[in-house]
């Protein structure tokens, strides 16, 4: 044989080139020796894309460095993660986004920018952060003291589930029984009996143990709900209260109950207001609405305007900026609605639409309530609730159509039930009028008649001076956004919301846009698309993972700790009080029948034993004492009301934490949990509404979790933990038959991966063909060798998870990183542009809400005073009505406290990411240079700032910046860390140091104001709240400050 | 010519290959890399290029060893430094001025950037783009486009084999200045029989193609 053989060289050649190429694939991954120089410029291509060396896997998942949830891309290199940028399927990270059937192969070589924030990219060092939990920790000595010993795992399952006298050696603590789990299960018994016998309402025993966390999503949110409702728990409660409650309930009470958010269709709106939503730095989600914003005003079809204190990013392209006065946003709200009613510039033909049917027929997509008829009569009982039918007369008590609502008719000026009139009257007595109307003997009004006497109750002038904003600019914006038609909208976030009025402020905001009727239309406020359905929920779905094998409780779940989602007067307290002839007001905490994940009620809960003592408290991935709420940590002075809760072993007698490391609030506790980091771990994140299109992120581990193996050989986590206490327990719904659909649920996986097969096999996502939108159903099989190596790697373990069948369609879902509706499935088509879009509020059949009369008869539970049903403005108030200005004067505390976001930090946990920390590792108090000069403050000069609750204040260096309005001091978000991988501790008797550099200013959330109404005699209280939606008040504060000698920071340095 | 996916596999391995010399030629390798490539990859690149078992050994230098020889013979040494003075791989340069040229217009095709930004010791700083590593490079992407393909005024088949002609030419030209007893001298040797047998590969892959378009239009 020569080697001038052709066919035989060729056929060696072949052999040796393919095993020459097999054997370098193991190598490739060490190749940074190969010239950089052959990067192709101008685009990542092939070949030289480190997706494409061989040895590098590249897996889709989800971020959570923030809760924009964008889609991920982690390159991963003999199991250490390397890099991380945006998945191109995601709707988030790229725009359009891939289609949905492009095989992964492919989506390996695209060429558009799929890109990841700072935070994001920045996240692989919370993974390897070096002071990483890694086993189970129990406290040595009395809690906070900062002194741990590693237990095992078994031991840590076996405490907290049989209790016992577990800190026996810590001094006071010796002769301390400590329930566990068990002692409220009672052997399966636990959710059949009564936590307060007299209130059997209020819910079973097991309510004693409450599960709190700060940031648990979807998918896994999901999974510590099960654990808390298998045990027989109401109490399994996010942290809405501190993050933004209010917004959510002023939205979800001017819709359905349920939707908590729209946005604007920034790609089709000509004209935007953004009240307090701090575009370019935050919200949903960051990057997305920041390139749609970006694009639609750089090409001229968008024009915005900002109404925010502090100056966000966006402000370079906005039209406008309105330099708020801090919780005046309502000022500015009420005066243009009253401006924009006053000159009829409200879209008539769909506010006097009064049903679903009747827009149908006029062709619009939604109706609203302004038409219907109010009882305004102080000596009714139904003062201030709809008119009935059969209160009207229209038709007898006992019939089907009894409680529908009245209207009184345009076409024949009478009376008539909503759902048969076309057209309601607005104004039955009169363009302008609020005077009543008479129907059947009761005086009423139109729900638009309420709304305009209430914006006429104050003068446009006095509008101006509630907002600090000239008069001319409440006429000029409601004039320019009631000029594009239903292109308009109005949208907010945190900035109006979280103050006293919150939920009245943002009902004024929602009420903006009903008034021009831009819901559900493109270019205005939208829904966005609807999410896959993990849960299984539809006819057909592989696994209804709602509902599990296993007795009922005899009990009602009852009431939460925090009280949230009750309604007091529907209780057995209330009515006792009302028998009894005494005045149900004050209750002992208030109650809050809209808002939920209440923070501050989980803490005065406990606090005050209210409505019963807490035995368990168990905390997720959340950062209390550094976080929130405002007021009541934020500082280490263990005299904040958080600190003093959390340290009395009487009112928590057992204190769990799951944690990645030991923070300023895991220190603190009895147990802490190792818990997975967001790469390490699951999720299902459905989009946010400001993509229009079906969105399902998956979140997959992406790397094996770093955490150690349990006895069974899983990874340490939270949902391990739960597992393993659910089975030790025998709770329904985990362990042996732990699914209706039969298998067992021993492993997180077990559950998860039947999530991503609900999703694999939802059928209601659309796809445009041709003019049509047409249900695709599930998704194929798995076909090319990377989707089916998605699966392979989880089958290999977890293969009884899911049936064969359910494995090649979970994987093609696994393989993407989640499922996701087509670009151009947002919009319903056969129009040139896009109109309508194609999920719309309106296929609920149910009202926008100029008034909710479900206000008008729930009570402040501390005042008795009603809610009031529309929109409204009024002052920041106390719980108890106090306005503030009467209580912290002007003169002795000059400037509001505000905070916002910079798109570098976000929340607690992006301080473990040392790049972002390098990029800014100081946060300054900053203020108007116009104040400093007055004050003779200068850049860099330290200040005490202190507020009527916190004298002793907190010091910070200052920074001058002209786009803080005059009057308010702000400060940015993320900074005033003294725990998080800072400080010392020990371990078995070591002693760890942190990194001294991470202690750096500004935290001012110790400032932030405690409600004296909300206050006992011993002095423990909690931040201002609005009674309506029960969300935090962290822009009302009222603080003084003056210069101190600098001090010095010795901050991360590059 | 086979199926598409297993013809895309092959043209990969081979590719993967030419990217290996354009490393091996750029700079040392690391060494526990150089480990690797001498007791993995070597053995079947010699079965590759059918050689009898006792040729085209590699030395069993350890690395630094390696990296003295490549300062030595290869690098393109910083002005009034090393000894040849001028370096052997620009010997292309000899009588065919016209190849830098083409190569220049070839990488801006490709959106190759043939000049590195800054010059590393121990690795390669190529000044023109007829330069080895460069060459090797081209090639390798060359490879997986369709040979019929237009790339600019030529067709990709053009283009492969002009760069071929050069890199072969340099080779030859290596392995007459480099002593037979280094490391180089070895790995040029079985870079040129490679090449070899590459080209003739790619050319028969190139008539195979030419001759099912052929069967299609009849």
């Amino acid at each position: 044989m020569s080697w001038n053989d052709t066919e035989v060289s060729r056929r060696m050649f072949v052999v040796g080139s393919v095993g020459a190429a097999s054997a370098l694939a193991t190598l490739w991954g060490s190749w940074p020796w190969l010239p950089g120089m052959f990067h192709r410029r101008g685009t990542y291509v092939y070949p030289m894309r480190t997706e494409l060396w061989k040895g590098v896997d590249v897996r889709y998942s989800v971020c959570r460095q923030c809760r924009s949830d964008c889609g991920l891309e982690a390159r991963v290199y003999n199991g250490v993660l390397m890099k991380l940028d945006g998945n191109p399927y995601h709707p988030n990270t790229t725009e359009p986004q891939l289609p949905y059937a492009t095989s992964v192969e492919e989506s390996l070589k695209v060429a558009a920018p799929h890109s990841l924030c700072a935070r994001g990219q920045a996240g692989r060092q919370t993974v390897y952060d070096r002071y990483r939990v890694f086993f189970p920790l129990k406290r040595v000595g009395p809690r906070g003291a900062g002194q741990w010993q590693t237990i095992g795992w078994e031991q840590l399952i076996r405490e907290v589930t049989e209790g016992g006298m577990l800190f026996k050696n810590a001094p006071g603590e010796e002769n301390r029984y400590v329930e566990g789990f068990a002692d409220l299960w009672r052997q399966g018994n636990g959710p059949n009996t009564p936590v307060d016998p007299k209130h059997s309402d209020l819910g079973p025993v097991t309510n004693q143990f409450v599960l709190f966390w700060g940031r648990s999503e979807p998918g896994q949110a999901t999974f510590l709900t099960r654990f808390a409702t298998a045990f027989g728990s109401i109490n399994a409660l996010p942290h809405v209260g501190i993050c933004e409650l209010n917004h959510h309930v002023a939205t979800m009470q001017s819709l359905d109950g349920k939707i908590a958010m729209l946005k604007p269709d920034v790609a089709n709106a000509e004209y935007v207001i953004w009240f307090g939503a701090n575009i370019y730095n935050a919200n949903f989600p960051m990057q997305t609405l920041a390139r749609k914003v970006a694009e639609a005003s750089a090409d001229g079809s968008l024009q915005f305007v900002l109404v925010d204190p502090n100056t966000p990013n966006s402000a370079g392209r906005a039209q406008r900026h309105v330099k708020i006065q801090p919780g005046g946003d309502a000022g500015l709200i009420m005066g243009m609605i009253r401006r924009i009613i006053e000159q009829h510039r409200y879209r008539t033909t769909f506010l006097s639409v009064p049903s679903y049917e009747a827009a149908q027929k006029a062709g619009e997509l939604d109706y609203t309530n302004a038409s219907w008829l109010v009882i305004h009569d102080s000596k009714n009982p139904d003062e201030g609730q709809f008119l009935t039918a059969a209160a009207a007369g229209l038709v007898p008590v006992a019939d089907p159509a009894a409680a529908d609502p009245v209207v009184i008719d345009a076409g024949s000026g009478k009376p008539m039930r909503a759902t048969q009139s076309v057209v309601g009257q607005l104004w039955p007595t009169g363009n302008l009028s609020n005077r009543p109307v008479t129907v059947n003997g009761i005086a009423c009004q139109t729900a638009f008649q309420v709304l305009y006497e209430e914006a006429a109750s104050h003068s446009y002038a006095e509008y101006a001076q509630i907002a600090g904003i000239p008069e001319s600019t409440i006429h000029e914006l409601a004039t320019e956004f009631t000029s594009h038609g239903r292109k308009a909208v109005a949208d907010f976030y945190r900035g109006p919301a979280m103050h006293t009025n919150g939920v009245y402020t943002g009902r004024g905001i929602l009420t903006l846009n009903f008034l021009i009727g831009n819901i559900d239309w493109a270019g205005g406020y939208i829904t966005g698309g609807k999410a896959a359905d993990f849960m299984g929920a539809y006819p057909g779905a592989p696994y209804d993972l709602g509902k599990w094998p296993g007795p009922k409780g005899s009990l009602p779940a009852g009431v939460p700790i925090s009280r949230e989602k009750s309604f007091y007067e529907k209780t057995s307290l209330y009515q006792e009080a009302v028998t009894a002839g005494k005045d149900p007001f004050p209750t002992k905490r208030p109650w809050y029948p809209f808002g939920y994940g209440i923070w501050h009620e989980i803490f005065a809960g406990t606090w005050n034993q209210y409505p019963y003592p807490v035995k368990i408290l168990l905390q997720h991935e959340a950062n209390p004492a550094w976080s929130a709420p405002p007021g009541m940590s934020g500082a280490p002075d263990e005299s904040l009301p958080w600190f003093r809760m959390i340290k009395d072993v009487q009112k928590v007698p057992l204190y769990i934490v799951s944690d990645i490391l030991i923070s300023e609030s895991s220190r603190y506790a009895d147990y802490i949990v190792p818990d997975t980091t967001y790469l390490e771990t699951w999720g299902m994140l459905p989009g946010f509404p400001t993509t229009p299109t079906g969105t399902i992120g998956v979140r997959q581990p992406v790397i094996e979790p770093l955490t150690a193996k349990t006895p069974s050989g899983a990874a340490m986590s939270v949902e391990q933990f739960l597992i393993d206490v659910a089975r030790a327990l025998g709770l329904p719904g985990f362990g042996q038959n732990a699914f209706q659909e039969g298998g067992s649920l021993t492993r997180r996986e077990d559950y998860y991966l039947k999530m991503v097969a609900n999703i694999a096999y939802y059928p209601d996502y659309h796809a445009k063909r041709g003019s049509q939108l047409v249900k695709i159903g599930p998704v194929p099989d798995a076909a090319t060798p990377l989707e089916r190596n998605a699966a392979e790697r989880w089958q290999s373990q977890y293969g009884s998870a899911l049936s064969p069948d359910q494995w090649r369609k979970a994987a093609y879902v696994l393989a993407r990183g989640g499922r996701f509706e087509d670009y151009d499935a947002g919009y319903v088509p056969g129009a040139l542009v896009p109109t309508q879009m194609t999920y719309q509020y309106g296929q609920a059949k149910l009202p926008c809400q100029i008034y909710n009369a479900t206000f008008a008869k729930t009570h402040n539970t501390l005042t008795g005073e009603r809610f009031t049903p529309v929109a409204h403005w009024e002052p920041i108030r106390l719980f108890d009505g106090t306005p503030l200005a009467t209580v912290d004067d002007p003169r002795k505390y000059p400037f509001l406290l505000s905070t916002y976001k910079q798109p570098i930090h976000s929340k607690a946990r992006t301080w473990a990411d040392k790049w972002l920390v390098e990029l800014m590792p100081v946060g300054y108090l900053e203020m108007n240079p116009l104040d400093a000069q007055r004050l003779g403050l200068r850049d860099g000069d330290w200040v005490r700032v202190w507020s009527a609750t916190y004298p002793k204040g907190v010091k910070g260096p200052l920074r001058t910046m002209p786009g803080v309005r005059p009057g308010v001091v702000s400060f940015p978000q993320s900074y005033g860390h003294w725990h998080y991988d800072a400080g010392q501790w020990t371990i078995n008797g070591n002693t760890y140091q942190g990194d001294p550099h991470l202690v750096t200013p500004v935290r001012l959330n110790a400032c932030m104001r405690l409600d004296p109404s909300l206050t006992d005699a011993e002095g423990w209280g909690t931040c201002m709240i609005d009674p309506v939606g029960g969300g935090a008040d962290y822009y009302s504060t009222r603080v003084q400050l003056e210069k101190i000698p600098a001090e010095s920071v010795h901050a991360l340095q590059v | 010519m086979g199926n598409s996916a297993e013809n895309s596999e092959l043209t990969a391995s081979v590719a993967d290959v030419l990217w290996l010399f354009a490393a091996l030629f750029d700079g040392p390798p690391p060494a526990p890399l150089w480990v690797a490539l001498r007791e993995t990859v070597w053995p079947h690149l010699r079965q590759a290029v059918d050689a009898p078992s006792t040729a085209l050994e590699l030395p069993a230098w350890d690395a630094d060893r390696l990296g003295v020889e490549y300062d030595q013979w290869l690098a393109i040494p910083v002005a009034g430094q090393g000894a040849l003075g001028y370096p052997p791989e620009r010997v292309v340069e000899q009588g065919n001025e016209d190849s830098v040229e083409a190569m220049a217009r070839l990488a801006d095709l490709l959106g190759v950037e043939w000049e590195k930004p800054s010059f590393r010791p121990g690795s390669a700083f190529p000044v023109r783009p007829d330069h080895l590593t460069v060459l090797w490079g081209l090639w390798a992407i060359l490879l997986t486009m369709p040979g019929t393909d237009q790339l600019g005024e030529r067709r990709v088949e053009d283009w492969s084999q002009t760069v071929w002609s050069l890199i072969h030419a340099t080779l030859t030209r290596l392995q007459e200045i480099l002593p037979a007893e280094t490391a180089y001298a070895a790995i040029t040797r079985i870079a040129l029989a490679y090449g070899v047998e590459a080209a003739a590969w790619q050319e028969m892959g190139d008539m195979d193609e030419m001759d099912e378009m052929g069967s299609h239009s009849e």
